[in-house]
């Protein structure tokens, strides 16, 4: 009896599986093509003007660059002046001091020459104190404010003490220790000025600057990761950056613009509440509320994505601290998706509510759990003597091939326009993290994946961890 | 189910694997090669680079120019679309960066060398992106008999290509400026930057019917035609530009008010503070950045006024700064009675913002 019922049930889940892979599959075989679609779309329409204009242009859209820092001593000089040096008519840096505890704040003033002053602070979004604005004495540094608050124990509580200060329409949101290319501002601003329909964000792939050659803030050769883990993070950058995104940036379905790189109208940020201080994956879900707020009143958006790399950061090096993070991610896309659960299928909310919420519940949040589910389906049917090993092996291997084919053509469409990497070796490299991820990385995630869900429902309080950063030839430490 | 498999065994499976395999190997052959010829590559950028610095800084006459040309087309592999390509990027960068003499002479190589023939096939190239990058050559070189070209182009049904041919065709014609008052299209935000970098880089003269650009129903021309004004100073239609402000696009009424300040058009006073209460917040604050330029104690009482009643702080934010400008006592006074005007007046007054 028990025996037929269990039989029964991975019968059904055998099914179910089935449905779910060829779904999945069709998916991203159509995001494949709207990829390559937008990607070359992109580079046709890069001809309808040269940069060249834009940057010497006086009525271009003004930008904010938000960055804050929590305990950056050891490089913040470098960093400032690194994000001194990029080029665009009409910028300022808004460097947000969340209560260091080391001496960051001293150097700024010191190498700046930076003098508190009376500025008016709206708290338009609200955030801990703010203890003083800082402006430096020295024309050369015009462009750069230092805004000295409270910690609020969060980067999106520190980001929007930086909305608050802006001066300017749009922002650019960055983390202090990332090392943007000098022209990223024009190609994040851009969309905003050639659309006739409202542009709420734009965001741009994001690298791994781990074993690049960075001097005194300034990115001097790109390099393949030389660790496993940063090797394997490359992949699934390239991956995620010049595959997925581009493709629903083509269907205006972008859910999510990284925290690390993205650039927001203003007006529409501070309207929606700026970053939410208790989410886990801020970045999503600020997103998310932008979209909310856009179909709730009834105003056209799009949100841009460009299949360029302009940010290059430091990601973890070992397998506790990538856990660490990538259990954070998986509870901030949990908390998100339930938070904003009436969002889904709700008319008013049209794409976002039929495609992009549910598309995110069905192959980002149930992956894992399925995954989990059919090691547990596997091992009893293997028990029982229930496995039709022809079934298993061939869809293993279709799925397994399917996987690389996808990472292959990421692969190949990076190479072809950007030529990242210093040669064929560190190509081959890649093409061999590629076919072994599914067999030692994957794994690590769902496992990641399955704490923050576990951490998520049983509401454990959230924690920020330390990440040991090695930074620019030093070693420091900061929030991860 | 079975029939599933059995596809996914013997049709399927091998596509995808031979897929892959296929696509690993493009993948590093074309990686290969690239790295095999970059070396033949860099040394020929540096030869053309040389090349073109020698002769276009040389003071030889035609002839000698004419036979060292020929004698450099023999050294680089000329006949390759990545070389052409190079040398006309080279040539457009040593143009935006010469005048005079110097820079009729890169036209001249450009002839030459017929690199003009490589960028007609591009433009008659089926690929719009080709033709946008043929229409660049020939705008960024200057190079008029292209015109025939592209005219075509100036109606086209792609809006890229279309506002890229005009942009061209207006650089290389300087004329065709007064044109735009019957433009019949809406004028894009970016294609103004690119109007408004043409009068910069090519010393255009401000078009004879400017006047007339600014009384169209057309309200990107009329944007179009304010920008134009203030780039030229010219400041004879002043009442005409003031009436603007009596319409309703938002967009166009935000130009208005940019022109006002950077015309100096003092005589627009009244006409701001009288649609200063129906305007929307963004154009409100427009109008006290402009007064803050054109004003005078004149608008002393409106100022404070709004101050003591605006609710919206950034709006009351400006109008602080504004009355700064012009009666730093009666804004001290406001400040006394309001601690609130009093930390605006800190900051309006702070050196360093």
């Amino acid at each position: 009896m028990i025996h037929n019922i269990i039989n029964q049930l991975i019968h059904f889940y055998e099914i179910f599986i089935f449905i779910f892979s060829v779904t999945y599959i069709l998916i991203y075989v159509i995001l494949s093509f709207l990829s390559y679609y937008a990607i070359s779309k992109h580079l046709r329409y890069q001809k309808f003007i040269s940069e060249d204009i834009l940057t010497r242009s006086n009525h271009v859209l003004g930008v904010s660059i938000v960055a804050p820092a929590f305990n950056e001593g050891v490089n913040i000089v470098y960093n400032v002046k690194s994000l001194l040096s990029l080029t665009y008519p009409k910028y300022e840096i808004i460097i947000i001091n969340d209560g260091s505890t080391d001496d960051t704040l001293t150097k700024l003033i010191t190498e700046f020459e930076l003098v508190k002053i009376d500025f008016y602070y709206q708290e338009k979004i609200v955030t801990r104190p703010v203890k003083g604005h800082y402006k430096s004495t020295n024309p050369i540094y015009s462009k750069l404010m230092v805004v000295d608050k409270e910690n609020g124990k969060s980067k999106a509580d520190a980001s929007n003490a930086g909305i608050n200060s802006a001066q300017y329409p749009l922002f650019l949101c960055t983390d202090v220790d990332c090392i943007l290319k000098r022209d990223t501002i024009l190609k994040l601003a851009k969309p905003f000025m050639e659309n006739e329909t409202k542009v709420i964000a734009t965001g741009a792939g994001i690298r791994i600057s781990n074993s690049c050659e960075v001097e005194e803030g300034f990115l001097h050769k790109v390099h393949f990761p030389k660790d496993w883990y940063p090797r394997f993070q490359e992949l699934e950058y390239v991956r995620s950056f010049l595959f997925g995104r581009m493709a629903w940036s083509q269907i205006n379905g972008l859910l999510l613009v990284s925290g690390g790189l993205g650039m927001f109208d203003k007006e529409i940020a501070i309207k929606v509440g700026g970053y939410w201080h208790k989410s886990l994956g801020e970045d999503m879900e600020l997103i998310t509320r932008m979209r909310k707020y856009m179909h709730e009143n009834k105003q056209k958006f799009l949100i841009k994505y460009i299949p360029e790399s302009l940010c290059w950061t430091e990601v973890p090096e070992t397998r506790e601290v990538l856990l660490r993070q990538r259990t954070r991610w998986a509870r901030g896309l949990v908390q998100t998706l339930y938070l904003h659960r009436k969002m889904v299928f709700n008319p008013k909310y049209g794409k976002t509510a039929f495609l992009i919420l549910p598309f995110f519940f069905m192959f980002e949040f149930l992956v894992p759990i399925i995954e989990f589910f059919g090691i547990i389906a596997l091992t009893t049917s293997f028990i029982m003597g229930f496995t039709n090993i022809e079934y298993l092996v061939t869809v293993s291997i279709f799925v397994y091939i399917f996987y690389l084919l996808i990472t292959l053509i990421s692969i190949l469409i990076d190479d072809l326009l950007y030529k990242s990497y210093a040669n064929y070796k560190e190509l081959i490299l890649l093409i061999v993290m590629a076919a072994i991820e599914p067999f030692v990385y994957h794994p690590l995630n769902v496992f990641a994946s399955l704490k923050g869900y576990w951490l998520f429902f049983r509401q454990t309080e959230q924690k920020w961890g330390i990440m040991i950063r090695k930074g620019y030839g030093t070693i420091q430490k900061q929030t991860s | 189910m079975d029939l599933f498999i059995l596809y996914l065994k013997y049709y399927i499976i091998p596509t995808l694997l031979i897929s892959t395999v296929l696509l690993t190997l493009v993948l590093l052959f074309k990686r290969i090669y690239y790295e095999q010829k970059k070396p033949l590559r860099e040394s020929i950028t540096n030869k053309v680079e040389i090349f073109l610095t020698e002769m276009i800084l040389s003071k030889s006459n035609k002839e000698i120019l004419r036979k060292n040309l020929s004698e450099f087309r023999k050294e680089i592999p000329l006949h390759k679309s990545w070389c052409k390509e190079m040398v006309i990027n080279d040539m457009i960068r040593f143009k935006q960066n010469l005048k005079g003499k110097s820079a009729e002479h890169v036209n001249y190589f450009y002839q030459v060398l017929k690199l003009n023939t490589y960028s007609a096939g591009l433009i008659r190239d089926f690929r719009n992106y080709n033709k946008c990058e043929g229409f660049y050559h020939y705008q960024a070189l200057d190079y008029k008999e292209g015109m025939p070209l592209i005219k075509p182009y100036l109606k086209h049904s792609n809006i890229i290509i279309q506002s890229n041919a005009n942009m061209a065709y207006i650089s290389l014609s300087k004329n065709i400026m007064e044109s735009f008052k019957e433009f019949p299209a809406k004028i894009s935000f970016l294609n103004s930057i690119k109007i408004m970098d043409i009068f910069h880089e090519k010393k255009v003269p401000m078009p004879k019917n400017i006047d007339e650009w600014i009384a169209t129903n057309n309200n990107s021309v009329t944007r179009l035609g304010l920008k134009t004004m203030v780039y030229y100073n010219y400041r004879n239609r002043s009442k005409e530009i003031i009436a603007l402000l009596q319409k309703e696009d938002d967009v166009l009424k935000k130009e208005v008010l940019i022109t006002v300040r950077e015309l100096f058009l003092t005589e627009a006073k009244e006409d701001l503070i009288s649609i200063f209460d129906s305007s929307s917040v963004e154009i409100k604050s427009e109008i006290l950045e402009s007064l803050k330029v054109i004003g005078d104690e004149s608008i002393i009482p409106f100022l404070k006024h709004q101050i003591q009643l605006e609710t919206n702080k950034d709006i009351k934010l400006k109008a602080v700064d504004c009355l700064n400008q012009f009666n730093k006592t009666a804004l001290d006074e406001l400040a006394n009675i309001d601690p609130d005007t009093a930390k605006m007046v800190k900051h309006v007054r702070e050196i360093y913002l």
